[in-house]
């Protein structure tokens, strides 16, 4: 079987990399891919994920293991980053330039023959043509975020890396982000944006590969990777007319390893989500019982998330 | 995970347009040093310095002119002792670029360095060599247009004095091999310096006060040593451009120097040997940090 962290069609592969820094261990052993469409990479801070987009970028060489991007060593072919667009988590600006100048100037190094018009389009897609001729000095650190988006996408590259994208924006700021990230990878291409922050990632990737103390620690779909923890339980909250009448029936029920009853709710534990979503009805059914809600509490990334930091 | 909401069409495609070369981007690149060496796109203050030491190494060539072309109009007889020749002007020059190096270099590598801007360019298609030839060619760029417009206002100055402007010229065709090559062993080994040192140390503050501390150290105990044995004379590093400017121009200007008589082979050796060492120490420092 594939493992989940390889895809079919992939334009960037990591094979078995490894990266430490003197006794400091940042990655390890780590073996995954990436394609069209966005992939997100989850983890807390110190967890390794930019130490591997710096390496997917070619800044970095991996200690052991290799990388490719479209067949290439990204080290050694400068060439691959005209395809490539990097939003890195540093500042990495020139304060002193317009916003206007600065992205300018990245397309130029990109060797585009109308750097200044890319730069218009670029300004005008994350919303900063009004602000564009004012210095970045100037602006707020959300600004500079769009701004250096704005660098990275000016010569309209099909790998785009963006290492924590939404960190200082606001919520329109970042609603418009993550639909042009969305847009960027509806149109083909490969969008790698790592986060720590879950409900960002749950918004923006079709795909997660969480990363826990250097190791890939999951991936796919977020239902996925749920589904593959067989050894935790699924919570379920459930609120009915008759709690107790509907608790006596599922302790004891073969699907049930749980039952909490409170005062206005109950809480369950199953294995079995799937099954235990298609018996209920009739028990409920058959005991004249009422059932208002029935609502798995740990399919959010967040609680994934959870379960899977407290494994390492 | 959820996929709701709108995917809005922001007509996004990627590009497959013309792109400029790799020389192209090379000479964006110098552009782009070369404002930053003398502070155009920053503020005033930033200008002031460099623009100021401009001034100073071109208005006394300017006096010059003026001073000739008035004793030509009014008939007064001039001294040749008392105008600077081009040899002589390069040491006025060489001590204005030596303070326009101190400060431009650092202002040039620093900030692209601590403030991580590096990325700008290590995560598009020029490599770290490419950056750093770039920012070298544009200070070698600026600092030899600084030393040789005011050699240009002295030879023009002269020749609409002289009888013949274009016979003038034509007198003087050493000038274009002697003046290029003096001024290239004062860029190259001062901005060698200052780049070695701007290139290991994060402030900008202590990287030009090294560099100036530095060199003036070195070249009082060069000349201190030199009583023992006069090629510790080579560890004065102001002393290397100089003597290859006497040789350029055939003369011996360093008679009080101790290392005067040191063959111009020892002078020249030492130099290309410390330059290939700089650009090699230079290049260590910036591949450990890509």
């Amino acid at each position: 079987m594939t493992s989940p962290a390889l895809v079919p069609n992939a334009i960037i592969e990591v094979n078995d990399v490894s990266k430490w820094f003197g006794d400091k261990v940042a990655n390890s052993k780590l073996t995954c891919s990436f394609g069209p469409g966005v992939t997100g990479l989850l983890g807390p801070n110190g967890a390794g994920k930019t130490t591997l987009l710096r390496m997917l970028a070619g800044l970095t060489q991996p200690s052991t293991g290799s990388i490719s991007v479209d067949g290439l060593d990204p080290r050694g072919h400068p060439k691959l980053f005209e395809r490539v667009g990097l939003v890195p988590e540093e500042d990495a600006v020139y304060e002193f330039l317009t916003a206007r100048q600065y992205v300018t100037y990245a397309a130029q190094l990109t060797g585009l023959a109308d750097p200044s018009q890319a730069a218009a389009d670029a300004l005008a897609t994350v919303q900063l043509t009004e602000s564009a001729d004012r210095k970045l000095g100037e602006f707020s650190k959300g600004m500079k975020q769009r701004t250096r988006v704005a660098a990275a996408i000016a010569h309209r590259p099909d790998i785009l890396i963006l290492d924590e994208p939404l960190n200082g924006t606001d919520p329109v700021q970042r609603a418009r982000l993550i639909a042009l990230i969305r847009s960027l990878a509806a149109n083909g291409a490969t969008v790698i944006v790592s986060s720590h922050v879950l409900a960002e990632v749950e918004r923006i990737a079709d795909r997660v590969l969480a990363m826990t103390n250097g190791r890939l620690a999951a991936a796919g779909n977020v239902e996925a990777i749920r589904a593959a923890m067989i050894d935790i339980p699924y919570k379920v909250r459930i609120d009915a007319d008759d709690l107790r009448g509907l608790g006596a029936l599922l302790i004891g029920h073969p699907l049930i390893t749980s039952v909490a009853i409170g005062n206005s709710e109950m809480v369950i534990e199953t294995n079995d989500l799937g099954a235990l979503g298609r018996d209920l009805p009739g028990l409920a059914i058959d005991s004249g019982v009422r059932i208002t809600r029935f609502q798995p509490e740990d399919m959010s990334l967040e609680a994934v998330f959870g379960y899977l930091d407290k494994r390492r | 995970m959820t996929s709701e909401g709108a995917v809005f069409d922001l007509g996004y495609e990627q590009y497959r347009g013309p792109r400029l070369s790799d020389r192209q981007v090379f000479w964006r690149m110098v552009i782009d040093g070369l404002k930053k060496s003398v502070g155009i796109g920053k503020r005033a203050r930033n200008k002031a310095f460099p623009f100021s030491l401009v001034a100073l190494a071109i208005l006394p060539a300017l006096g010059v002119v003026v001073i000739q072309v008035v004793a030509k109009i009014f008939g007064l007889p001039l001294s040749g002792d008392v105008l600077l020749d081009d040899r002589e002007y390069f040491d006025w020059t060489s001590q204005l670029i030596f303070f326009f190096v101190a400060v431009a270099v650092p202002n040039l590598l620093i900030p692209d360095r601590v403030e991580n801007v590096l990325l700008v360019y290590t995560s598009r298609p020029p490599t770290i060599n490419t950056y750093l030839v770039a920012r070298l060619v544009a200070m070698a760029i600026s600092v030899g247009v600084f030393l040789m417009i005011p050699q240009l206002v002295l030879l023009i100055g002269e020749a609409l004095i002289s009888p013949s402007f274009f016979g003038h010229l034509a007198d003087n065709l050493a000038f274009w091999w002697r003046v290029p090559l003096t001024s290239f062993a004062y860029l190259a080994v001062n901005v060698g310096v200052a780049a070695l040192v701007a290139a290991y140390i994060n402030n900008r503050g202590a990287a030009i006060a090294i560099y100036i501390i530095g060199v003036n150290v070195l070249n009082g105990v060069g000349i201190g040593l030199s009583s023992i044995n006069e090629y510790f004379s080579l560890l004065s590093i102001q002393f290397w451009p100089t003597r290859i400017r006497d040789w350029v121009f055939g003369v011996n200007t360093l008679d009080d120097f101790p290392g005067a008589d040191l063959p111009i082979v020892a002078v020249l050796a030492t130099t290309i040997a410390f330059l290939t060492l700089a650009v090699a120490l230079i290049l260590r420092r910036y591949r450990k940090l890509i």
